[in-house]
């Protein structure tokens, strides 16, 4: 077993593999009831200010990642506003460590799941919640029973895309979390380590077509989940 | 004269770092974020005058406007501000601020042009060896060198500078590193160095570590970065608790201080050799910033950021 898995990958390879599988689930995870609140209340509500929500939340999709990464660095750092507070009541220190880089690949997802989500959210027939708002539902009630299961697919489709999109994270990922091998030396800042090391181009073709294989399918499975979605809409 | 695109290559790129030190991000000046540095980019779009006259023509429609653009961008047909020779110099990124001031003066006593590329040594190479425009290349050790001697690359070399070892921490940091066993303490949970499978700050660091029986246990707190500046900067912003740097990268900073000096004996010793590439060999104002980087006026800068300059071999009797 053991020279098995060795033959596939090496250990390095393996490591990034995980590294990058569980960052980009946990960011997802993490990130998805604070985008179906986001997605719902943007479709839903109107408020004074809505249009500087939907600004900031298409922020991480505009901006250079590096930057997003290095706003990062400075709140939550070890002398910025979040993380000095973390570290002195929690004792807990987030850059360079693997929560960095789930905190970056969150914040860099957000926007796109977020995306998905309203598109879920708006093709749910407003008639049917309030339907069951006169029949004696309170909102919270409505949103559990009617809203989000007709909205289902949609929120796995934002869901797949945040974990596809935090997959592929580098620039936000290697500033905030820096390269630490075994802790946050996801696929891409493998690959990245691996190009400028002697003979390392010859050897990265195994995590390339890992990292192509791993992104089609998040995007395919995404596609297909957000397209069963919108024919709702027509039905 | 030029009209659009391609700004005056040193003035803008500073004003840039500039800014960008200003507003502390932690880019030292010429710091470069890869191979589509600006400078390369503007050479990449240059203005042509030709270019600028279609593009009016097609835009505008009429009226004295476009005539006077056409009159304009025709003029810089003439007098193209480039008409300096270019060279190319790749540095090693420990070398950013001494050579940013030796190319300062080059230029002026020169009519060339110098076009400056840092990162560490591996991603320089790495670029040299895929064609970038490079004619004097300054790395930080030897290693990345006989690689591009293997490739016949390499025209002319000598060894010009050597340099120190040391650990640094932040500056308001209570630390003591009173020997490198104190790396393995548990007050240090980051230690920032150059990759040390490819940074030569980190190949130093590691066989400075390994030497001492220390790198099994302190490997799984290295924060690897990408250049030695970039470890600086973990060590400045606090992030890594202690980093190993150039005594030349300490100096520059307010925000860390020396907290160990490392023995010279415990890596191979560090050089820094300057190559002159094969394309450059034939371009004579590549040659003479060769020759320059190796005189006395190089050398007072180098020493004066804290480099050693070595003794020029002696001229080989035929």
């Amino acid at each position: 077993m053991d020279y098995f898995t060795r033959a596939l990958l090496s250990p390095e390879e393996w490591s990034a593999l995980w590294l990058s599988l569980t960052v980009a689930t946990c960011a997802a995870m993490v990130a998805l009831p604070a985008g179906i609140v986001v997605g719902y209340a943007l479709v839903r509500f109107s408020f004074r200010g809505k249009w500087l929500v939907e600004a900031l939340v298409s922020l991480p999709l505009v901006l250079p990642p590096v930057v997003t990464g290095y706003l990062l660095l400075v709140l939550f750092g070890t002398h910025g506003p979040i993380g000095s507070v973390l570290e002195q009541w929690l004792g807990l220190r987030v850059v360079f460590t693997w929560l960095a880089a789930v905190l970056a690949a969150m914040v860099v997802s957000f926007p796109l799941m977020v995306r998905a989500i309203r598109l879920a959210f708006q093709s749910v027939d407003p008639r049917l919640e309030m339907a069951a708002r006169s029949l004696g539902a309170g909102r919270v009630a409505t949103f559990f029973s009617v809203s989000l299961p007709l909205a289902r697919r949609g929120v796995v489709a934002g869901w797949m895309l945040a974990f596809a999109r935090s997959l592929g994270e580098f620039g936000a990922t290697i500033m905030v979390a820096g390269n630490i091998e075994g802790h946050t030396r996801t696929i891409p800042l493998a690959l990245f380590t691996m190009t400028t090391r002697v003979g390392g181009v010859g050897q990265c073709w195994r995590l390339v077509a890992l990292s192509v294989l791993l992104a089609c399918g998040a995007m395919i499975a995404s596609e297909w989940l957000e397209r069963r979605q919108t024919r709702r809409e027509s039905a | 004269m030029r009209l659009f695109g391609a700004p005056g290559h040193s003035g803008t790129h500073r004003r840039f770092v500039k800014a960008g030190e200003a507003a502390g991000t932690g880019f030292h000046a010429g710091q470069s974020v890869g191979i589509l540095d600006e400078e390369v980019l503007a050479d990449t779009f240059p203005a042509h005058p030709a270019a600028l006259l279609l593009m009016t023509v097609t835009t505008m429609r009429s009226g004295p406007v476009p005539v006077l653009l056409c009159a304009v961008a025709l003029a810089g047909c003439g007098a193209d501000g480039s008409a300096r020779a270019k060279v190319g110099l790749f540095g090693a990124a420990s070398t950013t601020d001494a050579l940013d001031e030796i190319r300062a003066r080059f230029e002026q006593t020169h009519d060339a042009q110098v076009r400056a590329n840092y990162a560490s040594s591996a991603t320089l190479a790495h670029q040299i060896e895929s064609g970038a425009g490079a004619d004097v290349f300054l790395s930080a050790n030897v290693q990345w060198v006989d690689y591009l001697e293997d490739k016949g690359l390499v025209a002319r070399r000598r060894d010009l500078l050597g340099n120190r070892l040391v650990v640094v921490v932040p500056s308001d940091s209570q630390l003591r590193v009173a020997s490198l066993e104190d790396l393995l303490g548990e007050p240090i949970e980051r230690l920032a160095l150059g990759d040390p499978e490819a940074v030569p700050a980190g190949i130093y660091a590691k066989q400075a570590l390994v030497n001492k029986g220390l790198w099994e246990r302190v490997q799984k707190k290295v924060v690897a970065a990408d250049d030695v500046r970039r470890a600086l900067f973990y060590v400045e912003t606090g992030n890594a608790q202690a980093g190993i740097v150039y005594s030349t990268d300490a100096a520059i900073s307010d925000s860390v201080k020396v907290a160990l000096e490392i023995d010279a004996d415990l890596s191979d010793p560090i050089r820094y050799p300057l190559v002159l590439l094969g394309q450059g060999a034939e371009r004579p104002a590549a040659v003479s910033l060769f020759d320059y980087l190796g005189g006395p006026e190089a050398a007072e800068v180098f020493r004066k950021h804290g480099f050693t300059v070595l003794e020029a071999p002696a001229p080989r009797q035929e």
